[in-house]
């Protein structure tokens, strides 16, 4: 299974290419970029939840000095589009529109401000007159797609552009259905069947830097916008929808992101500063507050799971019934795709016969989801590692022992995903490489699971271990498409040039590493620029967990590609045929040991001989989606008087293929699971009677810092993806997913209560000892 | 308003607006490793070392910000001479997306400067301000151990040629 | 930071040179301590700020067994002092110590702390709980006790240029205890509840005893029908039960958007609790940590 090679530069903690510019400083992130004439822009936001506007008028914010430009929605044009950074044709409803006469949700955008300062911006917002109709609002998802519901997106320019269900009119944003076997016949073969629902809370990505957007007309009159996104592609073709222009007079350009988790796979400030430098001529900023990114970006999906799941006495699973109704919010951003890897990311675990999964997503008066790092599996996971807790007790069996015997290994077929792809399905869909069981075992063997599991001690503390199994995906099958470019220079380095995404996971250093290792290189030869539409070839961007795997392989082709000219020339240079000759440590070797080195074969294409720029462009489109896996395990302690839960030790166990970069694959992991943990405790949406979020700031709205942090084991057990760049598959999102469920099965274990709802703050743990006391 | 402060060493003569905090100040000046993340000092992300001891700059009004002074982390070193601490983040992986880490650092070089030989619950305690959403802050911690334990080693090198 | 109207920031020296400046009617001004509540405090009609760091007011000093601390002390030289982790079993410095973050303390001073209390202050409790007198300088100086200078928002207090110079933490009695507690989501939340308790007992016998409890309103109360309970009777477990089922009885709670005023009561039922069995009732607890 390991047919691991000896690599040089793939498999070492090399330094990150783009550490040492930000450490001292000198990186430039969007907000950090200034033109010279430059307006700064702002968007008045709605305090209704729900209303039409009847009457808006903006004549003495116009007056204020300084201000260059105020546009309501009879100000632009009215095509409706999605901000979901998705590919073409998006697997969104086109729901939205640059500014509407109606707003969704409190916080939805109403008008927009650009003038030469942010003061004079946010003085403007507050002139503009606006006289709404306030509209009945739907703030609890499950009674969305009751009859009586107001309808959220009445308009009739709403649509979706792939062939799936899409309801509006009953707010329903999408519907998602999959079946193998027969779950009705799977449950009467069972012994023992559980059936429990769950809810996940709302969260905000919370990526350090806010969204911001620069644009400007350049010379030849082309809209150049600098922008926080992880998608600049999508980027660019959703602002040519959006205001109605070509691609071709649109160019987007990614510097340094500080973080996006999924929150910036979203165009949400691209059209309006793009369209306010249409109308002005002005270069134009926006940046988000953090108020606005808690009230108006995106958040994950909160979603009701119910979920049932019957075995056989030896523990052999019979069926699997999963059930999300996702709550997408004011908009159907990722609302599909979303719910179904719901599905996805769960059933395609489980050795089981008969499996369901279904989904309805609606539409609320709440904050709009998006993708967010773990995108649905997360809260799928929540559900089945809680329930399959519960039914391995019930069988009388160590989750652990349930697990080993139900769960896939390498090579498995996987029926369900040809029903929940998203993607086209050509043949059997399979799983490669699975060390999910290596990963239960290394994982209970370093926290001591036999030793601790089931003593919980006696008094006010006690103490609980739980787990949970989890997996994600590498990139979207048949639709994802990476690639990248690469040119030699005279002295043996290399520019490579690509369209992937670097938004801080360290995509541009362990891309760099592959080339290096392709070119017989170290990767510092590599000069890596990426993410400018203008310049670096195609991508679809930062999301699904794709980087790696997917623009991996483009790179690597690539490389390969310019390997062989190198060869060519080299083999001309020492007088023999490129078939005896062959690329090592920088240099072309020959017959009898001779050899010229890589900065001889660039000086000699560039100015020698037959002289030509060795280059080369290749794309890659994935035909798997080769999900990693993780088993997580944690210790906690609960305080039955106060309902507080601490974690006192937690360890991950992963099977993410080869990790190209060790140290960078660990910071992946630690930081999505830091990330889960936060939001199992402690994060989440308080939002009033009227739909409006009351704690929009980290005064209120919570994140782990240094001090909250346990102690923390990362393992990565030895895998190797035959169908990966190298061995490769994804390790950027796995990890957010386990702490939920395991958390709450750690509870179970400590207080012998179960928490279907999140967080697990100490006022819910408190009530739900308390409601067991009382019996 | 204008008033004279010390920015990196730099007497610096500005006009600071009244609704501007320090940190609206520091980068109209052309401090940019100076980052906004919520404005209201729960992020870190604009920390500046003010008089000695590291603090948000969110939370200063500039107009009083006359006669402090300001060391922002563009003082430290430079990318072909890097401060240890610059030096041990980017091996350590306490780098990813880089935007809280010019915070980080100045949080930890005042740190360092008090104390060459902290506890991890130190460290943890002296970086408590500074939000990293992320590394999980592991391998921040990891940095700052490193970076401490190379800058003793330094210092005894020093100190032996010296003797 | 919304300062509209300032048209001038002004450093004076000494203290009759502030409250000079600060007593003229026409010059609209106002203290500025660490300044950190500027962010969110309403400032429209302030015309002048007052600058207090070049006050001789920053200092921490013994004083008959007790602590004089200056009203532009910041937090963190609190946290550092060795004279406050040694005074009254440490309880300035513990609620010193969970003030917001290392950052945030480094310009939060102990006079702003004090004299406008938010929900989420720390150290009005441990004043309260301690008996200190605030010493305040103006047209009338005078010395106010927490108790009067916390029975109403102090800033209705503090008219016509009157300035906080400094605080005294009184020497504990003989035969004190004290603590102070903090319960909170994550480590540098706002509390969802704190209580600070000062005790004098000799065994098992408490003499004297304040319970201060903040964080259920904006200023910090005390308990006294829980005080009553204990005091001058011998301690035992049952006596300490009701005293905190007293204590969480009649505090008054406001709406806290975190949790329940129910579970607010509780928590202050466990943390009285707790905190009298260990200073009481001398019960190991080694999980304190987890408040
Ligand atoms: C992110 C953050 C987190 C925080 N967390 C906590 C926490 O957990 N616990 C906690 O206790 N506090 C916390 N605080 C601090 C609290 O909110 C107050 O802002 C702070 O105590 C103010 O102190 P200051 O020295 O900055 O006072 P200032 O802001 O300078 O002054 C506060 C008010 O008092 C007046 N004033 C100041 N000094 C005097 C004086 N000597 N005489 C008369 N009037 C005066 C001022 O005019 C002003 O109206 C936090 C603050 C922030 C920003
Ligand atoms: S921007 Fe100052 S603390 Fe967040
Ligand atoms: S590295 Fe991104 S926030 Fe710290």
């Amino acid at each position: 299974m390991n047919n691991k090679q000896k690599f040089s530069e793939v498999g070492r903690s090399v330094r990150k290419v783009d550490a040492m510019g930000l450490a001292t400083g000198r990186a430039k992130f969007t907000d950090d970029y200034e033109m010279p004439g430059m307006l700064h822009a702002k968007l008045l936001r709605s305090p209704h939840a729900h209303a039409r506007i009847r009457s808006i008028r903006t004549a003495k914010a116009r007056a204020l000095p300084g201000v260059a430009a105020v546009l309501t929605y009879k100000d632009v044009p009215r095509v409706p589009f999605t901000t979901a950074g998705q590919g073409y044709p998006e697997p969104s409803p086109y729901d939205d529109f640059i500014l509407d006469d109606k707003v969704r949700f409190v916080g939805d955008k109403v008008a927009l401000v650009a003038a030469e300062t942010d003061e004079i911006a946010g003085e403007a917002l507050k002139l503009i007159e606006v006289e709404y109709e306030e509209l009945p609002a739907v703030l609890d998802p499950r009674k969305a797609m009751r009859s009586s519901a107001p309808v959220i997106h009445d308009e009739k320019e709403c649509y979706i552009a792939i062939p799936v269900p899409y309801e509006p009119e009953r707010n329903r944003a999408a519907r998602v259905e999959a079946v193998v076997g027969n779950v009705e016949k799977g449950v009467m073969e069972a012994e023992v069947a559980v059936e429990d629902e769950f809810e996940n809370q709302t969260a905000s990505h919370s990526a350090l830097e806010p969204h911001c957007a620069l644009s400007w007309l350049d010379e030849n009159d082309r809209l150049n916008i600098i922008s926080s996104t992880q998608v600049p592609y999508h980027a660019r073709r959703i602002v040519s929808r959006a205001l109605q222009i070509p691609v071709k007079r649109i160019r987007v350009i990614k510097p340094r992101l500080g973080g996006g988790f999924g929150g910036k796979q979203e165009v949400l400030l691209e059209p309006y500063v793009g369209i306010l430098t249409l109308k002005t001529g002005r270069p134009v900023k926006m940046r988000l507050t953090r108020k606005e990114v808690f009230t108006s970006a995106r958040v994950r999906h909160n979603m009701i799971t119910k979920v049932q799941v019957a075995a056989r006495k030896d523990g052999e699973l019979t069926a699997i019934d999963l059930y999300a109704l996702s709550n997408t919010g004011a908009y159907g951003t990722h609302g599909l795709t979303v719910a179904s890897n719901v599905g996805t990311r769960t059933l395609t675990m489980f050795r089981c016969p008969n499996m369901r999964f279904s989904s309805d997503v609606v539409y609320t008066n709440l904050s709009v989801s998006g993708a967010y790092r773990g995108y649905g599996g997360t809260q799928g996971i929540l559900a089945t590692a809680i329930t399959m807790d519960d039914l391995a007790e019930r069988l009388g069996m160590d989750p652990v022992d349930f697990y080993l015997k139900n769960i896939i290994g390498g090579g498995a077929e996987v029926p369900i995903l040809k029903e929940l792809g998203e993607g086209p399905v050509l043949g059997q869909p399979r799983v490669s490489s699975c060390e999910l069981a290596a990963c239960i075992k290394a994982g209970m063997e370093a926290i001591g699971w036999k030793k601790k599991r089931g003593r919980p001690g006696g008094g006010r503390f006690r103490r609980g271990i739980g787990m949970s199994v989890m997996m994600q995906g590498s990139s979207i099958p048949y639709i994802d498409m990476g690639s990248a470019f690469i040119k030699m220079n005279d002295d043996g380095s290399f520019n490579l040039l690509m369209g992937a995404t670097d938004i801080g996971q360290g995509s541009d250093t362990v891309l760099a590493q592959m080339a290096a290792e392709v070119l017989t290189v170290k990767t510092d030869d590599i000069i890596v620029y990426s993410s400018d539409t203008d310049l670096t070839p195609f991508d679809v961007g930062a999301y699904a967990s794709s980087t790696t795997y997917l623009s991996g392989a483009a790179v690597k082709q690539t490389a390969e590609k310019v390997r062989e000219q190198i060869l060519h020339v080299g083999a001309a240079l020492l007088n023999t045929t490129p078939g005896k000759v062959h690329l090592s440590g920088g240099c072309v070797i020959g017959p009898g040991g001779k050899s010229v080195t890589l900065k001889e074969v660039g000086t000699s294409s560039l100015y020698e001989k037959d002289q030509f720029q060795i280059s080369a462009s290749a794309s890659s489109i994935s035909h798997e989606s080769p999900p990693p896996f993780a088993a997580h395990f944690v210790e906690v302690e609960v305080d039955r008087a106060t309902g507080k839960v601490r974690v006192l030790e937690y360890v991950q166990a992963v099977d993410c293929g080869t990790p190209i970069n060790p140290v960078l694959a660990r910071g992946q992991a630690i930081g999505a699971l830091i990330n889960g943990i936060s939001y199992a405790l402690v994060e989440q949406y308080i939002y009033n009677s009227k739909g409006a979020m009351l704690n929009p700031g980290y005064g209120y709205y919570k994140i782990f810092c240094t001090k909250d942090i346990p102690k923390i084991t990362t393992i990565f057990v030895p895998s190797y993806e035959p169908t990966g760049p190298f061995g490769a598959k994804s390790v950027g999102e796995v990890c957010i997913s386990g702490p939920l469920p395991a958390i709450s099965n750690a509870i179970y274990d400590a207080v012998d209560v179960r928490l279907h709802r999140t967080p697990f703050t100490p006022d819910k743990v408190l009530e739900a000892i308390h409601a067991r006391r009382r019996g | 308003m204008e008033i004279v402060l010390t920015i990196n060493g730099k007497k610096t003569r500005a006009e600071a607006g009244t609704s501007e905090t320090l940190l609206d100040l520091l980068r109209r000046l052309g401090y940019k490793s100076v980052k906004y993340g919520c404005g209201e000092g729960f992020c870190g992300a604009c920390t500046v070392i003010m008089d000695g001891r590291p603090v948000n700059s969110c939370l200063v009004p500039a107009v009083t910000a006359g006669g402090r002074e300001v060391i922002t982390v563009e003082h430290l070193g430079t990318p072909q001479k890097p401060h240890p601490l610059q030096e041990a983040f980017v091996e350590a992986g306490a780098v990813q997306c880089g935007f809280c880490t010019p915070g980080m650092i100045l949080s930890a070089k005042a740190l360092l400067d008090k104390k060459s030989n902290p506890s991890e619950e130190e460290i943890r305690e002296a970086l408590d301000g500074n939000l990293c959403r992320c590394t999980g802050y592991v391998q921040i911690v990891e940095a700052v151990q490193l970076a401490a334990k190379r800058m003793k080693e330094k210092k005894r090198k020093r100190e032996k040629k010296i003797k | 930071m919304k300062l509209p109207n300032i048209k001038k920031v002004s450093y004076p020296e000494s203290t009759a040179e502030a409250v000079a400046i600060l007593s003229d009617e026409k010059r609209n001004a106002v203290p500025l301590s660490g300044g950190v509540s500027f962010i969110f405090a309403s400032t429209a009609g302030v015309e002048e700020l007052v600058c207090l760091n070049r006050l001789p007011l920053r200092y921490i000093k013994k004083k008959n067994g007790g602590l004089l601390v200056g009203a532009t002390t910041l937090v963190s030289e609190l946290v550092e002092a060795g004279a406050v982790g040694s005074y009254a079993d440490g309880i300035l410095r513990e609620a010193a110590r969970r003030v917001g973050s290392t950052l945030n303390r480094n310009l939060i001073t102990v006079g702003g702390s004090l004299v406008q209390p938010f929900i989420w202050s720390d150290l009005p409790a441990v004043a309260l709980a301690m008996g200190a007198k605030i010493r305040i300088q103006g047209k009338k100086s005078r010395t106010i006790d927490a108790e009067k200078f916390y029975a109403r928002p102090p800033r209705q207090l503090l008219k016509g240029g009157d300035l906080v110079t400094e605080v005294l933490f009184p020497a504990p009695p003989p035969g004190s205890r004290a603590a102070y507690r903090k319960f909170a989501l994550t480590e540098n939340d706002f509390a969802i509840l704190k209580v600070a308790i000062l005790l004098s007992r000799r065994k098992r016998l408490c003499r004297e005893i304040t319970v201060a409890v903040g964080g259920a309103t904006v200023l910090p109360q005390r308990t006294p029908m829980a005080e009553a309970a204990l005091r001058g009777k011998q301690a035992s477990q049952v006596l300490v039960n009701e005293a905190s089922e007293l204590a969480a009885e009649e505090i008054k709670v406001s709406r806290d958007m975190r949790c329940s005023n129910d579970y607010k009561r509780e928590l202050c039922r466990v943390m009285v609790r707790a905190i009298l069995e260990e200073i009481l009732l001398d019960q190991k607890v080694a999980e304190w940590k987890l408040f």
